[in-house]
């Protein structure tokens, strides 16, 4: 996923309770509702029937895992959703989808064992590598998310490879967990005579919400590749010949030439005060004209405070399901065919909001209707359709061009480094967290008045621009890489015997003292509850397999129902050697500790009970990812 | 985008010191008050939130970058800069006490403690946590000690287009035991970075212009006090308010001050002092108690209070009549090298340090952040040292003996009353503005004092009260010849404490050729050509350079779209100095007349424009090819808002 889109959902998600009412949409049906982008459509994994001619070595599967330290450990139980490829010397077929694109926004999740080795390739052509690059630190273009390398053996020994991409960052998990690939490509463009204009181009490729492509340009075919030529059309190919892999979620949108055309636009002005959206009908007209864009300061019109009806024609050139977004200064409703499909009642943050409506191929009317409050007047108009790429229609986005923030690194010296910012934990912001960063290349978020481990992370510490450049607007500390989301919620609670009712906050007593560090510079949490206490602390993991936790708790004597949460999730799946996986994305060892694999609503947990029958104990267990 | 913002901040910054505001009161002001510069490493970015120093004088500065350096020696050529604590989120504030430090940063009041001696906090404690939303505006101040060891913290007003409370106890004072009780103190404020206590142990804080606060003001804050913007009062129904008053109960009065606003509702407390805007600073911040004589000169029981738009530093002298603080604020030192945030007394309380940062607002002082300290040099400046109110005047106290003859004269004199409106707009002008006439004047028998009877004086009214005529015995002028004095009480009961029935002078000044707001009709309802300008955090123009053609029928749209005030200014070539210091002199009448100069060099401009609002403008194009600059003349901005528009 890519980091922006989390950061729209807040918003587009308030507008959804809004108009969900009035609009006629088919939200209902949709896989995701969410008015950032359309959903991607999903490759169907219960059979087989979208690839072509699939050799014996792919087939579906219910579960697929392994151990994370075993040279290619894949195993698989029957069921479907997963799609795995388990090579044998009689069958190493590649996998050829059976529909063919051009421009294509794929993502995929795939899950490779230790030592492991594949490739998903872009139209048959074009490979973004898959392998086990846990740990690497010198990157490749061999090394997962690079663009493989292309091969000319005519070049001269040696010298037979060349343009390969390496990814920017390491953001490979372990063996055998989930990990997944966003990737917007465009297909080589030809002119009429054949002639090669544009190359392929790998406009972005995010690995586990890490971006390691920006604009790479692919002059040719890369080795391996199913085709030698280059062509405005190629199936997606999955490559079976190299190891074991699992892949989940294919999802994809092709994207092809057509657009929306929209006619002139007449618009009228009226007298306006107010700071909320208008009763037209009671308002005086005080102007009137023909525009061919939703540019507000295209009319003559300059007055501070004014409302505004612009409305038109659409042509929609194919039949679907469309999206619209506006972005407007100060506030105004679109409506299709009369019905209201994005709402904006004067927000005060210039952001964009959407809503979903399905539309027929042919004419339909569209209308805006706009109210300037304060300041500047603006508006941009988006739609997304099939096969139709998120676009201006006939306005300007004014962020289009807008440079990225030049970051502000910070990585730790000899001792950890602790940065205090607030930190985008899934879809919230959290504002009270204390950020750790190790020269071990293992660092962590710690939600303080909790006491839960937000997110780890490895490689590179901390961007913090946006808390420490000017005023600093959103005081975000963004790590260097894609973080693992644990858990948040306190960790420790008295529960009943039925073990299925974890607080959702803290009990009376409970008291987040603070932190003190030891010798090595490390902070260690302190807490209280009543009478009991205990200390919260981290530790990399050598060679930056993970990072350890080790709680102390001490109390006047045994505590009856007292336990800690260890782990949360959708699926916590048991592996032998004292292995969880959570979720697919992280491995717990928790060694000798006598964890209860519990129902918590329609979570999964990792209990432990502690201080049942002592006033001391020290439990620790380490986080792999 | 970042990398332009860099280049124009260098390129003004040598721009500041050539031009540098009112240079002969900056030099005459460091005859008596010398300022130095602590050297602060180069790899050190040392925003200063906070100042305080340990029990073997060590300094200790904490910073928005959220840690805390020990300065070993500040004094000295060469300070020993090493990091105490860090991992904190912007500390604004910093004490020490038996041992330990004390700060805030945006999220809680924290106690720090270095329990193994080597030099390295180790041990960091919460005492109280109060919830955020995640708004930038969240910061939070303090704290400060009271002497029974409870501490007062201030929480800032988020900015969503206005100041809002979005969390609990954002725009309040809070008292807190070391133990984490918490007693809600008073609320109604909105940026509160500077607060401090009389020789009384009263709590006064410094507020800064914006939504509902006319001009920079101090306020006494005592138990269940409101100091007038409503956004704090959300939280007056939670347990412990101290106080009934709602949000909803609170009129956006439109035309009355805050003074009288404060006679109908009784948990409004009008300020000490108000601060006129741009006069006495743009951003008042820090407050520091001159504990004895032998500090400044003879101002004990005064307090100085830090500016950060100015770097500058501002003097207050109070009174106390019928249980009421009223008082004068004088100007004291300026010329500090960037925004002043803290005034911390040396540990021989002899030299003032004062910490800096002007990051995201600007400063006129031009750096980025500083650490200097202000010294006296034992000579005592010819200054009104305080002023009284009586039952129907002044009296003036002067630090030297006076000349009888100048002293005597009421042409030496002028005096001018006037109050601001108390609504939820952004800022007030000046409104009634009366001169004051002097019916009579006696010298003190101690040579010192001037009586003056003036008849009319109204109660909750700022007198302007210049004396630029008065001379020392040895014929020396005024260092500051003027006082800004809030009249509160009138001793012995109010004269007629006229009300302010509109006799406002502030309306729109008629329509002239520099400033056309609608189409020349001969245009033909046509511009040449329509630009559109903004404004960024900062002090910035969005743009550096126009080109337009000579003579080019110009509609230009100017969008104010910061939390701050200004204008457009389009100048002669090379005049932009020339026209900001002008506009800086203007005084009282300075925002009346939107800061906008009555002189040539001013080619064309807009108003006075208020946060989030906009003004189109016509003009023609000059005919002469050239370079002319565009600058915001507001006070203190033209430094490094300014632009080219160049004519071809």
């Amino acid at each position: 996923m890519r980091p922006t889109y989390s950061l729209y959902l807040g918003i587009i998600f308030i507008l959804y309770s809004n108009c969900s009412q009035k609009t006629t949409t088919n939200l209902a049906e949709a896989p995701t509702p969410s008015f950032a982008h359309l959903p991607l459509e999903a490759v169907p994994l219960t059979e087989l029937s979208a690839w072509n001619n699939p050799g014996a070595n792919w087939q579906l599967a219910g579960t697929a895992f392994g151990a994370y330290a075993k040279e290619k450990d894949l195993q698989l139980t029957e069921g479907s959703g997963i799609l795995a490829n388990l090579p044998s010397d009689s069958a190493r077929e590649n996998l050829f989808s059976s529909w063919e694109h051009g421009d294509l926004e794929l993502e995929l999740e795939f899950l490779l064992p230790k030592g492991s080795n594949s490739g998903v390739y872009l139209q048959g052509r074009y490979e973004v590598q898959l392998l086990d690059s846990w740990g690497n630190g010198e990157l490749r273009h061999a090394d997962c998310g690079g663009i493989y390398q292309r091969w000319d053996p005519s070049r001269g020994e040696g010298k037979e490879g060349f343009e390969g991409h390496p990814p920017q960052t390491n953001a490979s998990r372990a063996p055998n967990l989930w990990q997944k690939f966003h990737i917007l490509f465009r297909a080589p463009k030809f002119d009429e005579s054949g002639q090669k204009i544009s190359p392929a181009t790998f406009e972005w490729v995010y690995h586990n919400g890490q971006l390691i492509h920006e604009n790479v340009e692919v002059f040719g075919p890369t080795r391996a590749a199913a085709f030698e030529d280059e062509a405005p059309m190629g199936p997606l190919m999955l490559q079976g010949d190299h190891g074991p892999v699992a892949f989940r979620n294919i999802r994809f949108k092709k994207y092809g030439a057509q657009q929306i055309d929209l006619g002139a636009l007449s618009y009228e002005i009226f007298d306006y005060e107010g700071d909320t959206r208008p009763d037209f009908d009671s308002l005086s007209k005080i102007q009137e004209g023909t525009v061919d864009s939703f540019n507000i300061a295209q009319t003559s019109e300059k007055r501070e405070h004014f409302a505004m009806k612009l409305s038109g024609e659409i042509t929609v050139p194919t039949s679907g399901t469309y999206l619209f977004q506006t972005l407007l200064d100060d506030g105004g409703d679109l409506f299709i065919d009369g019905q209201p499909v994005v709402q904006n009642g004067g927000e005060f943050e210039f952001e964009r909001l959407g809503g979903v409506v399905d539309l027929t191929q042919g004419t339909h009317t569209l209308e805006l209707h706009f109210f300037q409050v304060t300041w500047r007047a603006h508006a941009t108009v988006f739609y997304e359709g099939p096969e139709m790429e998120l676009q201006p229609l006939a306005s300007i986005d004014p962020f289009a061009n807008r440079q990225k923030a030049k970051p502000l690194v910070i990585e730790p010296g000899e001792t950890p480094e602790m940065l205090r910012g607030f930190v985008q934990y899934k879809d919230e912001k959290r504002t009270q967290v204390l950020s750790v960063g190790h020269q071990e290349g293992v660092h962590y978020s710690y939600d303080l008045e909790e006491g839960a481990l937000l997110s780890v992370w490895k490689g590179k510490f901390a961007d913090v621009s946006q808390m420490w450049v000017a005023r600093g607007h959103s005081q975000l500390l963004q790590p260097l890489n894609a973080p693992i989301e644990p858990h948040a919620g306190i960790s420790l609670a008295f529960l009943d015997e039925s073990q299925a009712n974890w607080p959702l906050e803290a009990p009376a007593g409970f008291k987040a003292i603070g932190y003190h560090l030891d010798e090595g510079m490390n902070p260690i949490f302190d807490y209280q509850m009543g009478e009991l206490t205990w200390e919260d602390q981290f530790e990399p993991l050598p060679d930056q397999v993970g990072l350890k936790r080790s709680i102390n708790l001490s109390a006047e004597g045994p505590q009856e129902g007292l336990y800690f949460k260890v782990a949360e999730g959708t699926t916590i799946d048991k592996m032998p050697n004292n292995l969880y996986r959570i979720d697919g994305s992280y491995f717990l060892d928790v060694g000798e500790l006598n964890v209860n694999l519990t129902d918590l609503g329609s979570q999964k947990a990792l209990l432990l009970p502690v201080l049942a029958d002592t006033k001391q104990e020290e439990l620790s267990y380490s986080l792999i990812w | 985008m970042k990398r332009l913002l860099i280049h124009i901040c260098l390129l003004f910054t040598g721009v500041c010191f050539s031009v540098g505001p009112l240079h002969a009161q900056v030099l005459a002001e460091g005859t008596y008050y010398p300022i130095e510069t602590v050297t602060i490493p180069s790899s050190i970015v040392l925003e200063v939130g906070g100042l305080a120093f340990d029990a073997q004088g060590a300094l200790y500065a904490s910073t928005r970058r959220g840690e805390i350096w020990k300065i070993k020696d500040p004094a000295s050529s060469q300070p020993r800069f090493s990091r105490f604590a860090h991992g904190m989120h912007e500390i604004l504030g910093l004490s020490y006490k038996d041992g330990s430090f004390y700060f805030t940063q945006r999220g809680e009041l924290n106690k720090v403690t270095d329990t193994q001696g080597d030099g390295i906090a180790d041990r960091y404690e919460t005492i109280y946590r109060w919830p955020l939303t995640g708004n930038y505006h969240e910061y939070s101040y303090g704290p400060k000690f009271l002497s029974n060891g409870d501490m007062i913290v201030t929480l800032n007003l988020s900015w969503i287009g206005h100041g809002a409370s979005l969390s609990k106890w954002r725009g309040w004072m809070l008292r807190i035991s070391p133990d984490g009780e918490m007693t809600p103190w008073g609320t109604g404020m909105r940026s509160p970075s500077g607060f401090g206590f009389n020789d009384a142990e009263d709590i006064f804080y410094t507020e800064n212009q914006g939504d509902w606060v006319g001009s920079g003001r101090m306020t006494h804050i005592a138990q269940g006090d409101f100091a007038g913007h409503p956004e704090g009062l959300k939280w007056s129904n939670e347990p412990g308010s101290p106080l009934d008053l709602t949000f909803e109960d609170v009129d956006d009065t439109q035309g009355i001050s805050l003074y009288e606003y404060g006679e109908k509702v009784p948990a409004v407390k009008p300020p000490a002092v108000w601060f006129p805007h741009t006069i006495m600073g743009i951003a008042t911040s820090d407050i520091l108690l001159i504990e004895n004589d032998k500090q400044v000169g003879p101002f004990k029981g005064q307090l100085l209070v830090g500016d950060q738009g100015h770097s500058k530093i501002t003097r207050v002298a109070l009174e106390k009549v019928e249980g009421v603080y009223q008082g004068a604020v004088f100007g004291f030192r300026e010329g500090f090298s960037s925004g002043i945030l803290r005034l911390e007394w040396s540990p021989n309380k002899k030299e003032v340090y004062v910490g800096m940062t002007a990051r995201g607002w600007r400063a006129t002082g031009g750096e980025p952040f500083g650490l200097q300290r202000m010294k006296w040099s034992g000579r005592v400046p010819f200054e009104i040292h305080s002023i009284h109110a009586e039952s129907d005047g002044f009296t003036l106290k002067f630090t030297q003996d006076l000349d009888p003859q100048t002293a005597a004269n009421p042409e030496s004199y002028e005096i001018t009353d006037f109050t601001y409106k108390y609504h939820h707009n952004y800022g007030s002008p000046p409104i009634n503005q009366e001169g004051k006439t002097i019916s009579r004047i006696e010298l003190g028998e101690d040579k010192k004092t001037v009586r003056l009877y003036i008849p009319g004086l109204r109660q909750g009214y700022v007198n302007e009260i210049k004396a630029e005529g008065v001379r020392s015995q040895g014929s020396q002028a005024l260092l500051h010849n003027v006082g800004y004095f809030t009249l509160n009480r009138i001793p012995g009961g109010a004269a007629a404490s006229a009300s302010s029935e509109d006799q406002s002078t502030t309306s729109e000044r008629s329509a002239n050729v520099k400033r056309n707001t609608q189409m020349p009709p001969s245009w033909g309802g046509k511009a040449d050509v329509s630009l559109t300008l903004g404004t960024k955090p900062g002090l910035i123009f969005d743009q550096e350079k126009i080109v337009v053609k000579a003579g080019n029928k110009v509609e230009l749209t100017f969008n104010n779209n910061d939390d701050m005030l200004h204008n457009f200014l389009l100048v002669s070539p090379n005049q932009a100095d020339e026209v900001g210091n002008a506009a800086m002199k203007l005084g009282l009448k300075g925002e009346e007349m939107a800061y906008v100069p009555e002189m040539e060099e001013v080619i064309y401009h807009t108003g006075l424009l208020e946060p989030g609002s906009s003004e189109v403008i016509y003009f023609e194009a000059p005919t002469t090819p050239g370079e002319y600059p565009y600058v915001c003349t507001f006070p203190g901005h033209f430094m490094t808002m300014r632009g080219i528009l160049k004519v071809e």
